[in-house]
């Protein structure tokens, strides 16, 4: 075994990474992610990036059409349905935050990663999906308003096209953020067994104890956001044909 | 603002007095230079964000490990055709002086690389000359556990670096 920690001793004088140096802290902040905590961030980093694009279209709708009273109750009804879900990111972003503290021991962090992927993350997926339809729909409002200076009425034809492509958005959004993070889960779920101390064991039972209770919500959720959109959407086709 | 400075010149001083350690995580957890620049990167901004947080009640080279080796573990390669273009590269950035020392330490990073990546971490630590307590501590297993476990990874390293130099 001595020539294991020879050959380790060794490693010093050629382990340079030519280029890479810890000069400045500016200089690794740009780095491309490949941690699983990276990647998650970076999901909770674009689903934010389009809630403020939403906020924005709200907002300039809000001031453009400010004397029609349909455009101002649609805009109200998102705006309060994107406060509820910012302040839902938020407290999932902060979750994660506290699940993804890599200060602590392996299995800790793996185990807290795991429960966080598995239970939570369902929701923010949810969440992060209806960003597209909350920014695609004053998005439209005001596409049509800066496009004719007023509204215009749409066809059926138009008024199936752009809710088909705003749900198609969402939906697929969802499917592929709950894709990308299943990878993750089994990557993870590898290295806890590869702990061998019960540890995959330990964090599944915590799991499948609340399981039951997530999925009965989870189902609530869903169906609560469809609810509001099937609302919002038939508002939508009121107002504009 | 000078506590933000203050703040970043005893980070970058501390990650200065450990980049070796970076740079052997890095090397065991990556087979190719590109891959080996996009884990130190991302060490090092996990070991950034977490500084702000680490408090010196633990050793610093204890929250390191852990913080280094963590994200190590959990850092995910989807692309498998890299796989094939790795070796080569590895290969040019050892193969490049040809001593008989290197020869040992290319084996060494092989046989290492057949392990899976909480045993590389345990074994890496261990080859740090890191005690039993420091190791239980940053994996998140007994004591006991760890020396069982360091046995068997020797062993099956022991046996790993045999059949490569029957090769």
């Amino acid at each position: 075994m001595n020539d294991l920690k020879n050959g380790w001793a060794n490693i010093d004088e050629f382990a340079g990474i030519p280029g890479i140096g810890i000069t400045s802290v500016e200089k690794f902040k740009q780095g491309r992610s490949i941690s699983i905590a990276g990647k998650v961030r970076g999901i909770f980093v674009r689903d934010f990036i389009f809630k403020s694009l939403a906020f924005l279209f709200i907002v300039l709708n809000l001031v453009l059409n400010r004397t029609d009273p349909d455009i101002r109750l649609i805009n109200a009804i998102l705006g309060v349905l994107w406060i509820i879900f910012t302040l839902l990111g938020i407290k999932f972003y902060r979750e994660f935050k506290r699940s993804a503290d890599p200060a602590r021991s392996s299995r800790d962090n793996l185990s807290s990663l795991l429960t966080f992927l598995t239970r939570r993350f369902p929701y923010q997926a949810m969440i992060a999906a209806t960003s597209y339809i909350i920014t695609c729909l004053p998005g439209i409002l005001l596409y049509i308003v800066a496009a004719f200076g007023h509204l215009q009425p749409l066809s059926t034809e138009k008024y199936i096209f752009y809710s088909f492509m705003g749900i198609l958005g969402t939906v697929s959004g969802y499917i592929l953020d709950i894709r990308a993070v299943r990878h993750h889960i089994l990557h993870i779920k590898i290295c806890l067994s590869d702990l061998n101390d019960n540890a995959l064991a330990l964090a599944s039972q915590k799991i499948e104890m609340k399981r039951k209770m997530d999925h009965i919500i989870t189902i609530l959720v869903q169906v609560a956001i469809l609810l509001a959109f099937v609302g919002i959407l038939a508002l939508f086709k009121s107002v504009l044909t | 603002m000078n506590q933000q400075r203050g703040h970043k010149g005893s980070f970058i001083q501390l990650m200065e007095a450990n980049k070796g350690i970076i740079h052997k995580i890095c090397l065991m957890y990556t087979s190719n230079l590109a891959d080996k620049e996009d884990l130190y990167q991302e060490i090092c901004l996990q070991l950034w964000r977490s500084f702000r947080s680490y408090r010196s009640e633990s050793k610093f080279s204890t929250w390191l490990y852990q913080v280094a080796l963590n994200t190590a573990i959990s850092s995910v390669r989807k692309d498998r055709r890299q796989v094939e273009t790795v070796q080569l590269d590895q290969a040019e950035h050892f193969v490049v002086r040809d001593s008989e020392r290197e020869g040992m330490t290319q084996m060494l990073f092989k046989a290492l690389s057949k392990l899976n990546k909480v045993d590389r971490a345990i074994i890496l630590l261990w080859l740090e000359e890191k005690e039993y307590a420091e190791i239980s501590e940053v994996i998140g297993i007994s004591q006991s556990a760890v020396s069982v476990r360091l046995v068997r990874i020797r062993e099956r390293l022991k046996s790993i670096m045999k059949n490569l130099e029957d090769e």
